[in-house]
């Protein structure tokens, strides 16, 4: 019985830590794409629905239609901003709106040429839809604000071409290039973001591409981002503009975390489930061991239930005592592994474990701890209350 | 005035011995009244515990009907029936059956705490019911510490917490040497006065059984004398 306890508190605890720190590591990687890139991207509109088929029954009514975006033709970008933008403020779940014109530059020092993506915002909306803010390691968005030609720009881009706060730097478009200052420099976290991606005023972005109107796209930010698949799916279908939602823009990763958490659960499970197994046999044994004095206890008055209730009761001390054990070194185990130092750098940026402290990992844990326990000590109990006392005390004679 | 507490009619029981029916009762009658000690003896095998698992209401008979105290059992459902075994029926066995990881007393309180009295209380009494056994210096007493005789009392003392009316003992003394059985005889022969129960008692000693108010002899399923 020792032994199974030990399986249980085990097994409940380390579901937590694993649950905890892949989760963590999804969290935090949600929370950087989401403050870089916006819960839903709108770019291109569609100019040719070749994609659409109907459905249509026997007898004409309308069944189904479905749009493929990818046998659609689409026009570069956002043709009409203004009208896109007024017709976004009419979704309530919006609370971020922010056009971002991008293009291909290099930024020009004394000693180095660098290519960068330059995205053009306007600062103010930009600040809503995105995380921009937090992320600035030095410089400020007013010193941004203050000048016309203020460049944010990543701190690997700062430390390739050894650019500070205040430094002048060239930038060389398609038609154009112009004299910046440095505003600030940002980390998202995302190497390739930060070594790439530079932001400077719309009206400069479309300078250096000598493009006026048109071409950009817009990133939004949303009061839940859960519900970003569905309401990407009303503004497509409203605006006639690929919307993409976080969730379908970065589905690799996503799906990557989601395949570590189900393979980490499973393999937790199992502990749970040999420790479930365990007591299954010392409960099976021991009513084997008690049979008499399951015998003597029908003999004097005790009814089947209650034979029953002896050997689910002591499960459920198994399993409270397996729940309070696992939850406290849960607690200290995901604390412990979240001072682990571990570097990573590439889809987001952590110098020690990333964990997530989610009551739902302790929910699952007690849940399916109490699900193998009750089945374990279940069985042997119902088998303990079908012994028959007249048969065991003559044979016991 | 000697009361039926138990009418026994025409019982009959039979159960498989591996292939075998084994025919254990072929029709068996009789009273036991309150205040009274019936023996019944015969040779093993005769149909004797048989009866009595089938008066304790731990097994079933093939036919016939038993009364305890004017109500037919074959009316009861099994929640009725346990309950009636609770508290109507005391139970003492040769082996006693005592549960070793409780104490004296926590056997005794057993019937009562299932009885749904309160645990304190249950035990408060099964001390009374001890002292009275003269286990007064072995309550807290493993059940498997305790000697033949003194385990046989315990048995005695839970069979009794609950105030039945009929006790079913099965050779009780059948463990015991000659001083244990005559102390344990004459316990029940004093209760069964004092507290008016009527007793069954299943003996192979033919002299225990002739010092009893009433006596039965079984044999090959059928009460013969």
């Amino acid at each position: 019985m020792t032994m199974s306890l030990i399986g249980i508190i085990f097994g409940i605890s380390f579901f937590i830590v694993t649950q905890a720190q892949t989760s963590g590591f999804q969290t935090y990687f949600i929370r950087t794409i989401l403050g870089t890139n916006g819960a839903i991207r709108i770019s291109d509109r569609f100019q040719d629905m070749k994609g659409t088929v109907n459905k249509i029954s026997k007898d004409g009514q309308f069944k189904f239609q479905f749009k493929s975006r990818e046998d659609a033709e689409y026009i570069d970008g956002v043709d009409y901003p203004g009208k896109i933008r007024n017709a976004l403020s009419e979704f309530p779940s919006i609370n971020g709106i922010s056009e971002v014109f991008e293009c291909n530059a290099a930024l020009q020092t004394k000693s180095r040429n660098y290519s960068v993506q330059a995205h053009g915002i306007r600062i103010n909306d930009h600040m809503i839809a995105s995380e921009i803010e937090n992320q600035l390691m030095h410089g400020s968005i007013e010193n941004f604000l203050s000048d016309e030609m203020g460049i944010f720009i990543g701190n690997r881009v700062a430390e390739r071409l050894n650019l500070h706060v205040n430094d002048r730097v060239n930038i060389v478009g398609k038609k154009g290039n112009f004299q910046l200052r440095v505003s600030g420099i940002f980390e998202t976290g995302v190497s390739e973001i930060d070594k790439k991606r530079i932001y400077i005023s719309l009206a400069t972005a479309r300078s250096i591409e000598g493009k006026r109107f048109g071409g950009s796209v817009f990133q939004l930010s949303m009061f839940n981002p859960d519900n970003a698949r569905s309401v990407a799916s009303q503004i497509q279908q409203t605006l006639g503009h690929r919307t993409v939602s976080w969730q379908e823009r970065e589905k690799v990763w996503l799906d990557v975390f989601k395949a570590l958490r189900i393979s980490s659960a499973i393999t937790v499970s199992t502990i749970l489930l040999l420790s479930g197994l365990g007591m299954f046999n010392v409960f099976a044994i021991m009513v084997i061991e008690k049979t008499r004095d399951v015998a003597i206890l029908r003999s004097i008055g005790f009814e089947p239930k209650d034979i029953s209730a002896i050997f689910l009761w002591q499960g459920m001390i198994v399993l409270i005592a397996g729940i309070v054990g696992g939850v406290l070194f849960g607690v200290i185990g995901t604390y412990l592994v979240s001072q682990i130092p571990l570097e990573i750098r590439g889809i987001f940026t952590t110098d020690s474990f990333v964990v997530n402290w989610d009551i739902s990992h302790y929910i699952w844990a007690i849940l399916i701890a109490t699900i193998f326990v009750s089945i374990a000590s279940w069985i042997p109990a119902r088998r303990a209350s079908k012994v028959e006392p007249a048969k065991i005390i003559r044979e016991t004679i | 005035m000697n009361v039926p507490l138990l009418q026994v009619r025409n019982l009959t029981h039979s159960f498989l011995e591996g292939e075998e029916k084994v025919h254990a009762l072929r029709g068996v009658s009789f009273n036991a009244n309150q205040g009274e000690i019936t023996s019944i003896i015969g040779p093993s095998g005769c149909g004797k515990s048989t009866l009595m698992y089938l008066l304790g209401l731990l097994d079933q008979p093939d036919s016939g009907e038993i009364i305890i105290n004017n109500n037919s059992i074959s009316k009861l459902n099994e929640i009725q029936k346990t309950q009636l075994r609770n508290e109507k029926i005391g139970f003492i066995f040769q082996f006693h059956f005592l549960i070793k990881e409780l104490s004296a007393r926590e056997n005794v309180a057993l019937p009562a705490i299932k009885k749904g009295e309160d645990s304190e209380d249950a035990l408060e009494r099964a001390d009374q019911i001890l002292n009275q056994l003269g286990l007064s210096e072995k309550l807290d007493r493993f059940a498997n510490k305790l000697s033949g005789g003194e385990q046989q009392r315990v048995a005695i003392a839970r069979a009794l917490i609950n105030s039945p009316s009929l006790i079913l003992a099965d050779e009780p003394t059948g463990n015991l040497d000659t001083a244990n059985s005559e102390i344990v005889f004459d316990l029940l022969q004093r209760l069964s006065r004092e507290q008016n129960l009527a007793v069954l008692l299943v003996t192979h000693n033919n002299q225990l059984a002739r010092r009893c108010d009433r006596f039965i002899s079984m044999n090959d399923g059928l009460i013969v004398d």
